[in-house]
């Protein structure tokens, strides 16, 4: 037999080719194993999460999720339209039996207020809760009446002055028997050094509220729960001499610090107080003179006493108002309480609302979202089952945030969001590139500008995020007759002929300037009291910024994408034949008429295909939106109009400047900043399989309109 | 073909003309006259300047940034075209262009032809409808293409979108018509309409053709000038041109001796 001239000589270089090959092979497939278990993993756990929830993970806005363990056979109830959500929250099988519709009426008021009314400021909130409308007000007023209720006969002690004020302000009070009595309290006087030293956290929280004047370093309230004992840092500026109640003074001798050896004398104080007892039942009293009684007797509790600090409001009203209506309950407590309040036509009507009945089958923890919760809750309160127990006895109650579904609010937060910046950017970014391509020389300044942009492409996202927070969010200049108290600079550009109305002013806390006085020490004074902002009377253009806002995000976002639409836009524009440009300038075209009906409506395609890079990679971005459009938590949905201030094209400046959940940004919270639950984990899979989801509907959106506009304009 | 007495309507008086702002010229001292409703063929081999010259005519040289006349004028009924005062969009209102690669539109015909009007603000449907068939009558299109106005122009064949691209110049009613080179790219049967097109055109307009092929110069042209390197060698009559030419370079090039 022949010999084999090429018979493989050396076995060990036909394993280390295989070997190589097997590295590189390896390296290629680990891409494929990454891709389906990112898809994998998030199709596999996020699909039965929408399948479980449905169309409601989609269109409730983020809400907790409250758990409510409960005795087998429980009756309960709940009103009809929670039910169903309560079946796909709890979708156990046979969990719930004997499953009965019911109904139940609930009695309301309907009334009319007249003009001159005052009313108490919690009840004026609840009928326009009820009622669904704004009521302007004049001014706050703390001699107006208010009701209280008593459990009990309660004694209450105030000062000889206190009690002379209290009988001039309401002479029922004088129909009480009262009695003088001395009361005697013992103190220390106490003399401290200007010192530097230490003293125990536990001692420092009993001499917050003690006369001393001292300089703490560090956060006392952090410290003090946790380590009563730690020793603080503490500076005394100056000598002086102290009164200490005889608790604080034992906690001064008892302290381990540099402070303990201290030597107080004893003082003795008398007080001369009255006492007299309200007995049980409703009663009315001057607001100033309720707040008075309570701060003097803080352990007595009087019912329907809230917003004492705030005071009764004088209604701002030129004619009676449109009926209005509250259940019965509410009606009367607003009636007995609010004496001042003229209210006409006053009538009846009740409204059916339909209720499930159902037995639970075993012990259970019930999961519900915040909203059906607290309806659910409000169906069982007070009732009472055969034996007389309570129906709503829960054996334990937890809540965890975010964990029930609902992601209607970050889904139209990301929407408006990318739809601005999509406008912005592609107002901006088309501009340029027509600019870039047509108009410009090559010179200095605009090989300048290409490199500057070039970096731009290179920034991370973060920087972005501190560049819109420093120039939108606080610098950017906007018009305003109510300017910020600490903007940069202002320019008064028109006179302003609405000044904004008391609730606004207390609402936004505006300060309004007094025109006589000095502006400067208005202003001081106005920031003293914690107010943000200011009305002299102009409109100004004020450099304060747009705050944490949907605009600010989206031009942030924009200026990122910048580089991107810029450099295709002027590549597609390249791209359009030479002979276009031509021929329209050969039949007398201008330039921009060239570009507008010859060049453009060519270039279409590319620069959609840029916005579709530009959409996906804005959608995802957390970085920049963090400090500048995003919120954790927000109340109402950005699309809802009729939540916003303002009407006509305020209502859309107010839409602008409002701030918004964002899908990233959510993600983000759900995932890292939440406590880690069982509950919350499916939230961020079936939230991040509906981020995928929109993404590709706005990059699908973008390709689709991309093939309708190409198929129109192909050449 | 004899020539009638005509005035002449470009004068183009000592002209020289750089690419790269007067280091070298593409253009070196032309002088000639074309005359209104004639047609003049500009011929020589590739390079010479004839396109550029062609450029020069209605000013579409402006779109190169460096371009720039470094010598002599182009008056066009009797108005220096360089001058401060003229508005190149004017100008070019007046003398339309016709392009070596047929580039029309890709929109539908009627769209194509209605593109000049429309940007120069006619809105009007039944003027643009008037305009649109007159110019695609003018053109000798019409019959071919009014059943489907509305389709787009890029269904058309080859010699068809350029008849359309000659159409859509007309439809501005310019005074000349400058054509680049308008057959090379069409097939035989294609060209002899587009050459027949061009000389029922005569009539009406003033036209200036750059060609490749001396059949066609002698075609359809009354006034020949023969350019090599960027100067004028020899400007005639046609037929002076290519039956007795007075300089050796040009009887070469028409005899096919070299170019």
């Amino acid at each position: 037999m022949e010999p084999n001239p090429f018979a493989p000589g050396n076995s060990k270089r036909v394993t280390k080719e295989l070997a190589q090959r097997s590295v590189l092979m390896a390296a290629t497939y680990s891409i494929l194993c990454f891709t389906l278990f990112i898809f994998g993993l998030i199709i596999w756990r996020g699909a039965p999460v929408l399948h479980q929830y449905g169309t409601e993970f989609l269109t409730r806005k983020p809400e907790s999720l409250e758990l409510v363990t409960y005795d087998a056979g429980k009756q309960l109830s709940i009103p009809a339209k929670s039910f169903k959500t309560l079946q796909k929250y709890n979708p156990r099988e046979g969990l719930f039996t004997d499953i009965q519709d019911s109904s139940r009426s609930t009695e309301y008021r309907t009334f009319k207020i007249e003009p001159g009314s005052v009313i108490g400021d919690g009840y004026l909130s609840n009928v326009e809760v009820y009622n669904n409308f704004t009521a302007k007000y004049l001014k706050r007023e703390f001699t107006a009446p208010a009701g209280f209720e008593l459990s009990q006969d309660t004694e209450f002690q105030v000062s000889p002055d206190s009690y002379t004020t209290l009988t001039s302000q309401s002479p029922k009070l004088q129909s009480f028997p009262a009695q003088s009595i001395t009361l005697e309290s013992k103190s220390y006087s106490v003399n401290f050094q200007q010192k530097e030293g230490q003293m125990q956290a536990k001692t420092l929280v009993k001499l917050a509220k003690s006369p001393l004047i001292y300089k703490l370093y560090g956060n006392l309230t952090d410290v003090a729960d946790d380590k009563p004992a730690e020793l603080m840092p503490l500076y005394i500026p100056r000598a002086q001499s102290v009164l200490l109640t005889p608790e604080q003074y034992q906690a001064c001798l008892a302290d381990t610090g540099d402070f303990k050896a201290l030597e107080g004398t004893e003082v003795i104080n008398t007080t001369e107080r009255i006492s007299f007892t309200i007995p049980a039942g409703k009663h009315t009293l001057p607001l100033s003179s309720l707040k008075t009684l309570l701060e003097e007797n803080p352990a007595a509790s009087a019912l329907h006493s809230h917003n004492l600090e705030k005071g009764a409001i004088f209604l701002d009203m030129k004619k009676t108002s449109d009926s209005l209506l509250l259940p019965l309950s509410e009606f009367e407590a607003l009636q007995q309480d609010n004496p001042q309040l003229k209210i006409s036509d006053i009538g009846s009507t009740s409204y059916e609302s339909p209720y499930k009945e159902f037995t639970l089958t075993k012990a259970a923890q019930i999961k519900l979202p915040t909203t059906d919760m607290s309806a659910f809750k409000a169906a069982n309160a007070g009732a009472v089952n055969e034996n007389g127990q309570p129906r709503l006895k829960s054996l334990s109650e937890k809540v965890f945030p975010y964990s029930a579904g609902g992601i209607a609010g970050p889904i139209l937060g990301t929407a408006t969001l990318v739809i601005a910046c999509m406008i912005i950017g592609l107002g901006i970014g088309v501009c340029a590139a027509i600019f870039l391509g047509e108009y410009s020389r090559q010179g200095k300044l605009i090989s300048t500008i290409r490199l500057s942009m070039m970096n731009l492409a290179g920034v991370p996202s973060i920087v972005f995020g501190i560049f819109g927070l420093g120039l939108f969010v606080s610098l950017a200049p906007k018009m305003t007759s109510t300017p910020s108290i600490d903007d940069k600079f202002r320019f008064p550009v028109i006179p302003s002929f609405s000044q904004p109305d008391l609730r606004t002013q207390e609402k936004e806390r505006i300060m309004i300037i007094d025109k006589d006085k000095e502006l400067v020490h208005q202003l001081r004074s106005a920031q003293q009291q914690g107010l943000e902002r200011y009305y002299t009377g102009w409109t100004f253009l004020s450099f304060q910024g747009w705050g944490n806002s949907l605009i600010a995000g989206a031009f942030t976002l924009a200026i990122m994408v910048l580089p991107i639409i810029i450099t295709s836009s002027e590549e597609s524009l390249r791209a359009v034949p030479r002979g276009f440009r031509e021929a329209s300038l050969a039949l007398g075209a201008t330039k921009w008429q060239a570009i507008k009906t010859a060049v453009l409506p060519y270039a279409t395609p590319g620069i959609l295909t840029a916005s579709v890079l530009g959409i996906t990679r804005v959608a995802g971005e957390t970085a920049p939106i963090m400090f500048t459009a995003a919120v954790a938590a927000k109340s109402d949905l950005p699309t809802n109009f009729s939540a916003l201030p303002g009407v006509g094209l305020d209502k859309f400046f107010s839409f602008l400047s409002q701030s918004v959940q964002a899908m990233p940004y959510h993600i983000y919270t759900i995932a890292g900043k939440l406590p880690p639950s069982i509950h919350i984990k499916p939230m961020q899979y079936g939230s991040v399989l509906v981020f995928m989801l929109i993404v590709m509907i706005f990059a699908g959106l973008s390709v689709w309109l991309r093939i309708r506009v190409r198929k129109k304009y192909k050449w | 073909m004899d020539t009638p007495e005509r005035k002449p309507i470009i004068e183009i008086d000592d002209l020289s003309f750089s690419y790269n702002m007067g280091k070298k010229n593409t253009l070196q001292n032309i002088s000639l006259d074309c005359l209104e409703n004639n047609v003049t063929a500009f011929i020589g081999p590739s390079g010479c300047g004839k396109s550029t010259l062609l450029r020069c005519l209605n000013r579409m040289n402006d779109l190169v940034e460096t371009s720039c006349v470094t010598n002599g004028e182009v008056r066009i009924m009797g108005k220096n075209i360089n001058a401060k005062d003229v508005d190149p969009i004017e100008l070019r209102k007046n003398v339309g262009m016709v392009f070596q690669k047929y580039n029309p539109f890709p929109k539908s015909i009627y769209d194509n032809v209605a593109y000049g009007p429309r940007i120069q603000g006619i809105k009007d449907r039944s003027t643009l409808d008037g305009i649109v068939e007159k110019s695609l009558r003018d053109s000798a299109l019409w019959d071919e293409v009014k059943d489907r106005l509305k389709d787009s122009a890029l269904g058309l064949s080859g010699g068809q979108q350029q008849r359309l691209c000659i159409a859509r110049t007309i439809a501005v009613a310019p005074k000349i018509i400058l054509m680049d080179e308008p057959c090379s790219a069409l097939d035989p049967i294609a060209t002899a309409h587009v050459e027949e097109l061009i000389t029922k055109l005569s009539v009406d307009y003033s036209i200036v053709i750059v060609t490749h092929s001396m059949q066609q110069a002698s075609r359809v042209s009354h006034q020949t000038a023969f350019f090599y390197i960027g100067e004028l060698i020899e400007f005639g009559n046609t037929s002076d041109i290519f039956t007795k030419p007075q300089h050796k370079r040009t009887e070469d090039y028409v005899s096919g001796r070299f170019g």
